[in-house]
């Protein structure tokens, strides 16, 4: 092996949420150099708030550190992994750029849902595995009933693992240790044809689309035409360097390394995570396995509140787009929403952040549709349809079946939540297929579900059904047909063509009753009473009324009042500009996600 | 300086500016006058004589149900009207009120107020905590005998009050909206039973004891104001004094004259007596708006007028809001904005 491949280690932390690990990598940085005390906040900073927020990283930053061992000095590259079921592939894709990984466990918690997840991920990635223990400074700390349970339940040594506190900086140095002597080197082929991993890009400004490679086999330096395996496209290499944590140009890349790439690449479309990058001359005959297309599974109306801001949201929505690539948007407009888009996105946490970042910010107000998926629509007439928004299917006599997307998910889980998770899988209108018991300790039961039941409320359900032990992966397997009927919602005898959703005729009557009892309550009584129904087709299957509003009257009105009181009814008057005016009805924003809402007994 | 001293100033420099203006109706706000004393009373009212051309109609005051009032004084300096504030006749609903008086001396003072005026009215509130429909109409009953006017209001509780404080230690808790609307129709159809006619959304009188003076600003008429907290309109301005007693005797007086007015345009103001007007039975005068603004109503606010079918009342030149609706005049006025 090639001694210069042999003083790298690239790694990840992985760990629970709040066992440690953004405290353990502010540490490493800090104690190689990486980063100064005093620009540790900065960085810090610099993250996304909402990442700090939900405790999730949706951006990966990965970072070089310098660390002499025995005398040598080692290259060290911590890679970053997002935290998310609707990430799996980026997780999976950062995870290939590794050869190891640090599984942080807190040393008075111990082993909980997520460090089993994460473990089993790493596991599955042909990672070697340092165990640590953190938080050993807590007098409720008690490392060695922690190392037993690493043993028994994941099955790793952890007699060696190192007893630290990343808050208190104890024990930090043996955590770089284990890892120089612990994890393997890289041991790519730095005369073959050049491969390097995508798993992550961004855009710049100034450099375009920035990809951060893992160089897996050969070597890259400004001015080498490079080509993008999946779609062939072509460009020229104008920049490599690797993350100190900020961008650092170097002269080359070589086998074993991580770093970034620039080629003036207008769209980060065309940087797709996952995708091999080779050379144009001479180039790799085979990309590294694991590409996949990523395509949007969720899909949701987007609108401005304020109507006259929909040029706003769409320079907003482009501006996101260059840096997320899977996010995808097309302008369409709704009979009570006005102009706006249909999004596309990867799951519904991917949508609930582009939805946050699209208020923070570019401070915009939005009315958001409930999510649904893809729907393929065989037409009497032969023709097929993909439709995407409820509203535009096809008159029912115009149907002859409507199919779903359907994916196969894996669910992994303690033998113990077995029984329970199959009665979810049921209820979500599941097909069984198989069910492995890994080891004692581990089973995994694969089920086809329609991705509309994954995509509401399935993660949460599976979660808190299993104390959070279960976890979930699943891929798309293409479409099946069921018996699946357009809900609309009347409000006031009128379609609201932003409330109609798909669903299953065995649940449409359930579905029908709660959305509208929901509407009910979210609809503010008005001057006259509104009736709310459901229907499929013509049939009412459902109804609630709201009430006509009995008293909106301001308290007495003498003379010095009268300022007073028309800034009352300014504000009532901001209030009501907030709701959409659909027909005689003024709907509040919730209205439109009440849909998603389900009761615990449905 | 005495806050009555201080009153006194502002009531003359009020005179030199405004004194040729025509006064025929005086309120006076508060409900304890008589902690001013008798003397100070007088000074305030022969301030008034002597700096207004006075042609006085209607001079009310405002008293608590205490056993103090000095009904004789007020009514040899010219009060011909009292209004007390009785609130309520259960003393459970009281105490919940945080009200200084119980039911027996409300309908004492009501008794001794009849005795000297022919013109007294009652506030009722509508809403507290413990009220009923029963009780609300109760307290009206036991006021009727004594009152030409009861002006019942929804209890609307602001910010910093120690009900809303109580309120949200969860001490107690309000009757809900319904209730309430419950309450206030009960209360008018026993007011309307016993020959008062609802002239304003809170107001009910006999025939001839509506307050002339609180129309005024419904129909968006000229007033002065003098105190802490007065307000005054004259012309396009309205005025405001500081509410703090100490700053008012300080100096900070004569809100009327101050530079801190408050400018009305010309579409707030048509806004006004629209807002104003529609919280009255007699309602808005539309050709006399129409002329004096010079648009044509109807025209102007055809989309409003179109939203609000059904819930107005077209009567000649005059247009209301239709009898059972009038709890809804703010979301009414709205379409007006």
């Amino acid at each position: 092996m090639d001694q210069r491949q042999s003083k790298i280690r690239n790694f990840c932390i992985v760990a629970h949420i709040d066992h440690g690990k953004s405290t353990l990598a502010d540490r490493l940085m800090e104690l190689t150099g990486a980063v100064g005390k005093r620009d540790m906040k900065d960085q810090l900073l610099d993250s996304m708030d909402i990442e700090r927020e939900r405790g999730i990283t949706i951006k990966l930053t990965p970072v070089r550190m310098k660390y002499v061992h025995n005398g040598e000095e080692y290259t060290l590259n911590l890679i970053d992994t997002p935290g998310h079921v609707d990430f799996t592939y980026e997780v999976s894709r950062s995870l290939a750029a590794c050869e190891g990984a640090i599984l942080i466990v807190d040393a008075t918690q111990g082993i909980e849902a997520q460090t089993l997840t994460n473990a089993y991920l790493a596991i599955d990635n042909d990672l070697e595995i340092i165990p640590v223990i953190n938080k050993i400074d807590l007098t409720s700390a008690r490392p060695d009933e922690c190392k037993k349970e690493i043993e028994e339940v994941i099955g790793l040594d952890a007699s060696e693992a190192p007893l630290i506190s990343a808050k208190e900086g104890i024990n930090i140095e043996e955590v770089l240790k284990e890892v120089v002597e612990k994890l393997p080197p890289p041991h790519g082929d730095e005369n073959a044809p050049l491969r390097a991993l995508i798993f992550d890009s961004a855009y710049d400004n100034y450099k375009g689309a920035i990809c951060n490679v893992r160089i897996v086999d050969g070597s890259i330096r400004a001015g080498t035409r490079i080509v993008m395996m999946s779609t062939g496209k072509e460009f020229e290499c104008t920049e490599v360097g690797v993350f100190t944590p900020n961008m650092q140009p170097v002269e080359e890349l070589k086998a074993g390394d991580v770093g970034y790439l620039a080629a003036s690449i207008k769209n980060v479309k065309d940087t797709a995570v996952g995708d091999t990058i080779t050379t144009a001359l001479n180039g790799a005959p085979e990309p590294l396995k694991g590409y996949k297309k990523i395509s949007p599974m969720v899909f949701a109306g987007i609108y401005p509140a304020d109507g006259s801001k929909y040029n706003d949201l769409r320079d907003a929505l482009d501006k996101l787009n260059l840096n997320d690539a899977s996010l995808i948007y097309e302008a369409e407009t709704s009979g009570a929403l006005g102009f706006g888009f249909r999004a596309g996105f990867l799951g519904l946490l991917h949508m609930e952040i582009i939805e946050e970042r699209l208020e923070r910010e570019f401070d915009l107000d939005l009315v958001t549709t409930a999510p649904s998926v893809s729907y393929m629509v065989k037409k009497t007439n032969g023709d097929v349809l993909k439709v995407d928004n409820p509203s535009h299917l096809p008159n029912p006599a115009e149907i002859e079946e409507i199919s779903e997307p359907i994916v196969k998910a894996n669910i992994y889980t303690p033998p113990e939540y077995v029984g329970s998770i199959m009665e979810l899988c049921q209820e979500k209108r599941g097909i069984f297929v198989n069910l492995t018991y890994l080891d004692t300790s581990r089973v995994r039961i694969d089920y086809s579900i329609p991705l509309a039941e994954i995509i509401y409320d399935f993660f949460d359900s599976l979660k808190s059904r299993t104390r959070g032990y279960a976890s979930l992966e699943y891929e798309m397997d293409g479409y099946r047909a069921d018996n699946l009927v357009k809900l609309d919602f009347l409000l006031n005898g009128e379609t609201c063509d932003a409330l109609s959703l798909i669903v299953h005729r065995d649940k449409a009557y359930a579905r029908a009753r709660s959305i509208c009892e929901r509407l009910k309550d979210v609809i503010p009584r008005q001057m006259f009473e509104i009736p709310v129904q459901a229907a499929i087709g013509s049939k009412i299957i459902a109804r609630e009324t709201v009430k006509a509003l009995r008293k909106d009257v301001l308290a007495k009105c003498y003379g010095g009042d009268i300022t007073r009181k028309k800034k009352l009814l300014e504000k009532q008057k901001e209030g009501k500009k907030r709701m959409r005016q659909f027909g005689s009805v003024a709907i509040p924003s919730e209205a439109f996600m009440s849909i998603l809402k389900f009761d615990d007994n449905e | 300086m005495s806050y009555s001293d201080a009153l006194c100033e502002e009531i003359r420099e009020g005179g030199r500016r405004y004194g040729e203006k025509p006064i025929d109706t005086v309120y006076v706000g508060g409900g304890t006058p008589a902690l001013a004393g008798e003397r100070a009373l007088e000074k305030i009212v022969r301030a008034l004589d002597e700096s207004f051309r006075l042609d006085i109609e209607e001079f009310t005051v405002e008293l608590n149900p205490d056993d103090d009032n000095p009904y004789g004084t007020l009514k040899d300096l010219g009060a011909n009207r009292i209004s007390i504030g009785v609130q309520s006749t259960s003393d459970e609903v009281l105490r919940a009120a945080a009200r200084r008086h119980d039911a027996s001396s409300a309908i004492r003072e009501l008794g001794k107020a009849d005795k000297f005026f022919d013109n007294v009215s009652a506030d009722i509130m509508l809403g507290l905590p413990y009220q009923t429909v029963s009780s609300a109409t109760e307290s009206v009953l036991n006021v009727i005998p004594y009152v030409k006017h009861v002006s019942a209001y929804m209890l609307k509780l602001s910010e910093g009050v120690p009900m809303t404080a109580a309120l949200k230690r969860g001490e107690y808790t309000l009757p809900d909206e319904d209730s309430v609307v419950d309450m206030y129709n009960a209360v008018y159809a026993e007011l309307a039973a016993h020959g008062f006619a609802r002239y304003e959304i809170s107001n009910f009188a006999l025939p001839g004891y509506e307050s002339k003076h609180n129309l005024k600003y419904w129909r968006r008429e000229e007033y002065l104001g003098f105190g802490a907290a007065a307000h005054s309109q004259i012309g396009d301005s309205r005025y405001a004094n500081p509410a703090s007693v100490a700053d008012y005797v300080a100096g900070k007086r004569f809100g009327f004259g101050s530079a801190e007015r408050e400018r009305v345009s010309r579409e707030e103001e048509i806004f006004e007596y629209i807002m104003l007007g529609l919280r009255t039975a007699e309602g808005i005068d539309v050709a006399a708006i129409g002329k004096r603004f010079g648009f044509d109503f109807c025209e102007r606010y055809s989309a409003a007028l179109a939203r609000l079918d059904g819930l107005l009342v077209r009567d000649g030149d005059r247009l209301r809001i239709a009898d059972d609706k009038l709890l809804l005049e703010s979301a009414v006025a709205l379409e007006f904005m």
